[in-house]
């Protein structure tokens, strides 16, 4: 089972690229598409500077998810549990998440003394909201018997916290870090297109050459690796939530 | 060993404007086993999370050994209807879980842990995660889980109400067994007329809501254990409790 569709999947891709192709020859749309071609020799020729504007891309990306982790977490946890704390953090959080990441970018470039902290902070702002809400909601959601069986064994707050609502709000968790990683992983490129050094900055400077095949390999860059965060964090959701059940049918 | 005695004088309970528990009194001698009759629906599960500490009564007081319930001093063993385990931890997992709380360390108790689980036949699936196990596993993890604590009162609420009827009777069996060996005071709740009779030394039978003490009958006298489900005795009794209950829909 597993192996067709590792077959249909690699069938659709070079489908894809073969479709792909054709458009670019053809030049049917009203666009000028490189052809994969060429993408592909501007990744060989780019070869040796992808490494290191990796590099300070996947550095900004650590330094605000990290950030967004350290902040994130205990805050949704707090906020699920207690009641009062839902009621002081809830309002901010509120307000401030439906302002897009992209708009903070003018206001953190001005506040900011290096780009190298604007990036982190820009995606800081995008991986805050999912790791919060879905943190939020596990804590928020812990089953009512859970608690009570552990009231009635004589375990104190602290240890219904730690012990029976935090296991249990775990699998949210994961999944609101999945997601954080994918959202944090797009404010990259967006925190990047304005200065700070990285793929994103490269996809603009390629842009003003006109060098479209090298922005292209930039995209795909940046897409391949995107994917790979996510699917790590998938990993890990897998291997720790493997007590519930009938949760790795779909990987 | 010390049994405790258990005293519920006149509690009354509502929701809101719905009155469910109505000035129920009952004692329970120390290592005796109370079953609690009724129709469905009657307050039986909320006398019984009064009893745990999970709710509070609005009039009337539960003594426990003459004394209010004190969380440090008195321990309730708590076997819920639902069977809720800890999916996140295997089944020895959950039994050591009471004592964890109370801070004793895994080492000291895993002897006791082991020997409880071998007494209610769970030692070769000690490993197994919930998800993994039977409904009647589940029970008797939850039963285990109950007297690793080593409670001065065990309370049970239809634990076996959604088990399969053959699994129920070595279940009952199990109980039996268990009350036996530790003599631990015990209340339980069933709605199953032939569950009780086989278990209780006393039966008390519940009105519909507002549930009140309908009757009271003490069975160690006029049935001995261990009972034979099947002698006329046995019947009678069952029939006249039925009897009672169905009084209650008319």
């Amino acid at each position: 089972m597993k192996f067709r569709y590792n077959l249909l999947s690699l069938l659709s891709i070079i489908i894809f690229i073969l479709l792909w192709e054709l458009a670019s020859e053809a030049q049917v749309l009203p666009a000028v598409l490189p052809k994969p071609i060429d993408v592909a020799y501007s990744i060989h020729r780019l070869m040796d500077k992808i490494p290191i504007y990796t590099y300070h891309s996947i550095s900004h990306f650590i330094a605000g998810f990290t950030i967004a982790l350290i902040v994130a977490i205990p805050a949704g946890a707090l906020s699920g549990w207690y009641y009062s704390v839902r009621a002081f953090v809830k309002p901010i959080v509120e307000i401030i998440r439906p302002i897009p990441p992209i708009a903070w970018i003018p206001f953190v470039l001005i506040s900011f003394r290096s780009d190298f902290e604007a990036s982190a902070i820009i995606i800081f702002i995008g991986s805050f909201f999912p790791i919060f809400t879905n943190t939020f909601l596990g804590f928020s959601n812990v089953p009512l018997e859970y608690v009570e069986i552990a009231k009635t064994l004589g375990a104190g707050d602290l240890d219904i916290l730690i012990k029976v609502a935090l296991p249990s709000s775990l699998p949210s968790i994961l999944s609101g870090i999945r997601t954080g990683v994918g959202v944090g992983w797009m404010c990259v490129v967006a925190a990047e297109m304005f200065g700070p050094p990285g793929l994103g900055l490269q996809i603009m400077n390629m842009r003003y050459l006109h060098d479209i095949s090298a922005v292209t390999a930039y995209m795909l860059v940046i897409g391949v690796i995107g994917f790979t965060l996510e699917r790590i964090v998938r990993i890990v959701e897998i291997k720790t939530l493997k007590w519930q059940k009938g949760f790795v049918r779909q990987v | 060993m010390f049994m405790t005695e258990l005293n519920v004088i006149s509690i009354s309970k509502s929701f809101n404007n719905l009155k469910v528990l109505n000035n129920i009194s009952f004692t329970v001698k120390p290592g005796r086993l109370l079953g609690v009759l009724g129709p469905s629906g009657c307050g039986k599960t909320t006398l019984l999370r009064i009893l745990s500490g999970i709710e509070k009564v609005d009039t009337g007081k539960v003594l426990i050994n003459n004394e209010a319930p004190n969380t440090y001093k008195h321990k309730i063993g708590y076997v819920p209807q639902s069977l809720t385990l800890y999916p996140w931890k295997t089944v020895e997992e959950n039994v050591l879980f009471g004592l964890e709380v109370r801070g004793i360390d895994k080492k000291s108790s895993r002897d006791l842990v082991y020997n409880l689980l071998k007494t209610v036949g769970l030692y070769e699936f000690k490993e197994y995660y919930p998800h993994e196990i039977s409904g009647g596993m589940k029970a008797r993890a939850c039963l285990a889980r109950a007297l690793a604590i080593d409670p001065d009162v065990l309370l049970m609420d239809e634990p076996f109400a959604n088990i399969d009827a053959q699994t129920r009777y070595y279940l009952q069996l199990e109980v039996l067994k268990i009350h036996e060996k530790y003599r631990k005071t015990t209340v339980f709740v069933s709605h199953n007329v032939e569950e009780i009779v086989f278990l209780a030394d006393t039966v008390i039978v519940l009105t519909r809501r507002p549930a009140a003490v309908k009757r009271e009958i003490d069975l160690s006298t006029i049935l001995p254990k261990p009972r034979n489900m099947f002698n006329d005795s046995f019947l009678n009794i069952r029939k006249n409790l039925v009897q009672l209950i169905q009084e209650e829909f008319m």
